[in-house]
């Protein structure tokens, strides 16, 4: 072990003190020894709506698509698309956007899978259910707010106070034998990331140096006998009562302990980051790379990931005129693409490739007939990548609606439609509950069935609770 | 600004020292507005209090300062040219800079903030300015977003209907929201009564949605107290449907840009015009041909007829927007949460709607509503009761953190502050995650329904404060006490620096010295084990060196939680 390491394992021990419960239960060495035990969750949410209807594109059924989308010009040429091949589940042909190359080759290496037509829900609900009303449905959907809480919390009746990654890490945090934050966020304190014990900690991107991605400065190395800083941390602990100040000092006390922590991790490369040129979602997960190749110094067994890329609310110039396969979506998809194949093989690289799983959330889809400024409207539910060695790739998982198949059926106005009539737009009724979606990878993740309704409370509504596609 | 810069810090070494007197010899004032009282106000009124400005509140009084500030010429963000939408290859450099990024918009909005009289103004522009959103995410040019800027500040204290239908057909807005452009549907079979030249596409639902959702009246129906009326089985009950948000969309259509702007002469030929209005598209035979002329349903069962003019529908339907009853308490609420507290007690919005409502068309409806908001006596006191209100008041957003701190010491600054890297440490406002005029979206940099965290409080600007960033505060805090930011070349002319000269006669007596700074910064609200907690960390700096014992109080009072929340 190198000093530095050796080092870092004893000042975390003393810089945490009493608080650090996991050391204390399992020892120190334990925690080395026990280190092959490791999983982590990673979120990518890609902020604003991401058109699922130009991400997954029917190939066998592409007549319709260019039917509903070519008029506004927003069909993508069929030579272009990334084709799957039949799909098992579906028994038809499908295609990826021709930005998502990356993801196009793990899918034919089967570390890559689709769930189909998710969204919240607070039941199973058909168009006939959601259009007489008889369906209890999301509070105002369609909007951006509401719809990413209810993703993120997987609650949609009522304001939740967390989300379902923090509550995940309060049912998996007691596994970690130290007590750095279960959860890491690259991209602010969404609360997705908050428990109802743990809190999130939001550290600085790449190309930040990883043991610089929180610091204090101003201060000796070590800072522990300096007056102000000791003055500065009591201070912490004196709210007087007011609730806004505790709150605020919640999270600085946290962050200035953290940081004491993560100061000694190094900056260890992860390859093939850095991204040429870098992203910004490249530069999250290079950093989310870093922090899971120091997982075992940090005394971390189960750990969740948030990142973020926003841009995806394409109501205008989604595409550019005449060449539909290049334009804002194509760029985002494009930078999706790319950072999450260098996610995975970095993963391969670190040896947890089937240790970590990677996938994405987005407020809702987009409109299947588009508007008149060359991009779409708010929809609702979607598709999503999920992406890992314990992934059962190469195939699209959901529950089966109108149509028998686990993919819902491209009409306006038709069986999976809310809308109706000739101004019908296409927003697909979810086949799938988030709640579904993300008992699955919680589930995986460790939390265990009883303890599912803890984080998930409205679960046991839906059937299957969980979907199939990890190992 | 150098003559400027340095008649400022001249008046403001003078002040400070009668501010530091006053308040050593005057520790109980007995005149009817306390000193907490007073520097209070500045904290929720403007960019932060300066010993000048309470020294000049005290003369005039509360009443006499709105007065004064209601009066106070308008500042203005830097003349902009207008240029190409893509960079000439030949602009670079500072034009590139000036131009083609928003450093000169940003700039300016940190030195107004730091310097301007217009204090109150600004402060409400720039809370109008997270309510109703323009960014950068989608107006790339800053001659773009300083239309828009402009307007904010030009409207800060004039009449919300106005506001709502300036920032309608503002360009810019135009263009962030999608109205641009946005036209009607041609119907199978078609039908010139309804869409004479539309196409087989729907009408953009982007701003119908987002000005109901975000800049008027909210997805749930309020009381005149803000709190939601709950219906028979005690549900929210929504203020509108999608359907309504698609008969919005096609009352919005047909608004296109005003005619080109002449290029800066060294360029030739148009550029796009945002610096007008959008105007009605007409055909070649005068006719809308964008918009959609058929019957529309609106809010609380408003009908349009169909087939009036553009611009008379589009008067009506603000109409049905702005004189909504969801608006007094939905954007009151907001301004009271932007300025002075983040939990106001029912009462408190009620008090405030009722203002808003009783001005619905007076042309200075929103000064009227942020003087109640500010002579509210929940806002007013010496201090906040704990017992009684532990929620009461906001945590600092970024921009007000830096301004606050920076007023507070005098500072020189050339106002580059919004995005900063000083030897590896990123502490300027977007690094705290408020990057002025730059919001992720249209929901702005943080939502009004965030909470503290573990606790049920509101406290919206806590979504921005997480370990990173409140670290970073800390090193903003760092660096301006113990140095300063630099002078950098070009793009840094003065950089920013405080003084801290006149405080060292103070440290040889800490006591004197922590009540001074608790007067400036914390409105004497300081506790007793506060103050012990500093005066330790004090007393360990030799008395032989003044001017780290005043450092290591500012710093640590400046990084406090109890600094960071403006009560």
């Amino acid at each position: 072990m190198a000093s530095t390491r050796r080092e870092f394992l004893l000042r975390s021990l003393g810089s945490f003190g009493a608080v650090m419960l996991g050391i204390e239960r399992f020892g120190l060495l334990n925690a080395v020894a026990q280190s092959a035990d490791y999983r982590a969750l990673v979120c990518i949410f890609l902020n604003g709506g991401n058109d699922g209807n130009n991400m997954i594109i029917p190939y066998d059924d592409y007549p319709s698509y260019l039917a509903a989308r070519g008029p506004s010009g927003l069909a993508i040429e069929q030579s272009s698309l990334l084709r799957t091949g039949v799909v098992p589940s579906v028994g038809a042909e499908f295609a990826f956007h021709p930005s998502l190359a990356g993801l196009h080759t793990l899918w034919g290496e089967g570390k890559l899978g689709v769930v189909c037509n998710v969204g919240p829900l607070l039941e199973r609900t058909t168009r006939t259910s959601y259009q007489n009303r008889t369906a209890r449905i999301p509070l105002n959907l369609f909007s951006h707010s509401d719809q990413i809480n209810q993703w993120q919390t997987s609650v949609s009746d009522t304001a939740s106070p967390s989300g379902w990654g923090g509550r995940s890490a309060d049912e998996v945090g007691p596994l970690n034998v130290s007590v750095f934050s279960p959860v890491t966020s690259t991209a602010g304190t969404p609360i997705f990331t908050t428990g109802n014990l743990e809190r999130p900690l939001a550290i600085a991107v790449a190309p930040t140096r990883l043991d610089a991605a929180l610091r204090l400065d101003g201060f000796p190395n070590p800072p522990d006998n300096d007056p102000r800083y000791l003055e500065m941390k009591r201070l912490l602990s004196l709210d007087g009562g007011q609730t806004l100040v505790r709150g605020a000092s919640r999270v600085t006390a946290a962050a200035v302990s953290m940081e004491g922590a993560i100061r000694f991790t190094g900056d260890p490369p992860v390859p093939p980051f850095p991204l040429n040129p870098r992203t910004s979602l490249g530069n999250q997960l290079e950093q989310v790379a870093k922090m899971i190749s120091v997982r075992t110094e940090l005394g971390m067994k189960r750990q969740i990931f948030f990142c973020s890329l926003g841009g995806f609310d394409t109501h205008n110039s989604q595409v550019i005129g005449g060449t539909p396969g290049t334009g804002t979506h194509a760029s985002l998809l494009l930078q999706v693409s790319d950072a999450m194949k260098a996610f995975y093989d970095a993963t391969v690289q670190l040896g947890v490739a089937s240790d970590v799983t990677t996938f994405t959330l987005s407020d809702f889809s987009r409109t299947w007939v588009p508007n008149g400024t060359l991009g779409t409207d708010h929809a609702w539910g979607s598709h999503q990548f999920v992406m890992g060695g314990s992934v059962r790739g190469r195939e699209f998982y959901g529950c089966a609606g109108s149509n028998a198949t686990v993919f819902p059926t491209l009409a306006a106005n038709g069986p999976d439609d809310t809308d109706q009539g000739g101004n019908a737009r296409g927003r697909w009724i979810p086949t799938v509950a988030v709640d579904q979606y993300g008992a699955t990878l919680a589930s995986w993740l460790g939390v265990s069935n009883a303890d599912l309704p803890a984080v998930f409370p409205n679960v046991k509504r839906f059937d299957p609770t969980t979907l199939g596609f990890l190992t | 600004m150098n003559s400027h810069t340095l008649r400022f810090g001249l008046i403001a070494w003078m002040t400070t020292c009668l501010l530091l007197c006053w308040s050593a010899i005057n520790p109980a004032p007995s005149k009817a507005q306390s000193a907490g009282n007073l520097v209070r106000f500045l904290e929720q009124a403007t960019f932060g209090p300066t010993p000048l400005l309470i020294v000049r509140l005290e003369q005039i009084g509360l009443e006499g300062f709105l007065e004064e500030q209601r009066t106070a010429p308008m500042t203005d963000y830097p003349d902009l040219e207008f240029w190409p939408q893509t960079r000439p290859a030949s602009c670079t450099g500072d034009c590139q800079r000036d131009n083609y990024t928003y450093y000169q918009l940003q700039r300016h909005f940190f030195s107004n903030a730091l310097y301007g009289e217009d204090q109150l103004r600004q402060r409400i522009a720039f809370a109008l300015g997270q309510i109703l959103v323009s960014s950068r995410s989608d107006v790339p040019l800053p001659s773009w977003m300083r239309t828009y800027q402009q307007l904010l500040y030009k409207s800060a204290f004039g009449n919300f209907r106005q506001l709502l239908y300036d920032v309608t057909v503002n360009a810019t807005m135009g263009r962030f929201l999608d109205m641009l452009n946005n036209r009607c549907q041609t119907r199978t079979p078609p039908d010139v009564n309804i869409c004479r030249n539309g196409l087989n596409s729907q009408p953009n639902e982007n701003y119908a949605r987002e000005i109901l959702q975000l800049f008027s009246i909210g997805t749930f129906m309020l009381n005149q107290d803000g709190t939601r009326q709950l219906d028979s089985s005690g549900n929210p009950i929504p203020t509108y449907d999608q359907e309504i948000v698609e008969e919005f969309s096609r009352v919005f259509t047909g608004w296109i840009l005003a005619p080109a702007l002449s290029a800066p002469s060294s360029v030739g030929g148009t550029v796009p015009n945002y610096r007008d209005p959008m105007r009605v598209r007409l055909d070649s035979q005068g006719r809308e041909d964008y918009h959609d002329k058929a019957p529309k349903k609106l809010l609380m069962g408003f009908q349009l007829a169909g087939g009036q003019s553009q611009t008379v529908e589009l008067g009506a339907a603000i109409d049905n927007i702005a004189f909504h009853p969801n608006v007094a308490p939905f954007i009151g609420k907001q301004l009271i949460q932007h300025l002075v507290t983040s939990n106001p007690s029912p009462a408190y919005v009620g008090r405030i709607s009722a203002v808003f409502t009783a001005n619905a068309n007076s042309p200075t409806q929103l000064f009227n509503v942020v003087r109640a908001i500010l002579l509210d006596p929940e806002a007013r006191g010496d201090f906040i009761d704990t017992a009684t209100q532990p929620d009461f008041g906001k945590l600092r957003e970024p921009v007000q953190f830096i301004t606050n701190l920076l007023r507070a010491f005098n500072a020189t600054s050339d106002g580059v502050l919004n995005s900063l890297n000083i030897g590896g440490s990123a502490i300027g406002s977007a690094e705290m995650s408020q990057d002025v005029f730059n919001a992720p979206s249209v929901f702005s940099f943080y939502p009004p329904t965030a909470r503290v965290p573990g606790e049920n409080a509101l406290g919206p600007q806590f979504a921005v404060f997480s370990s990173l960033t409140s670290l970073r505060r800390a090193n903003f805090a760092n660096r301006i006490i113990f140095s300063n930011i630099p002078a950098a070349a070009p793009n840094r002319p003065t950089g920013t620096s405080i003084d801290l000269s006149f405080w060292d006669p103070l440290a040889s007596n800490p006591e004197r010295l922590i009540e001074a700074l608790n007067q400036l910064l914390l409105h004497g609200a300081m506790s007793g084990e506060m103050r012990e907690s500093v005066r330790v960390a004090v007393e360990s700096v030799p008395v032989s060196n003044p001017r780290l014992r005043v450092r290591t109080a500012a710093y640590l009072i400046a990084t406090s939680s109890q600094y960071q929340v403006q009560r």
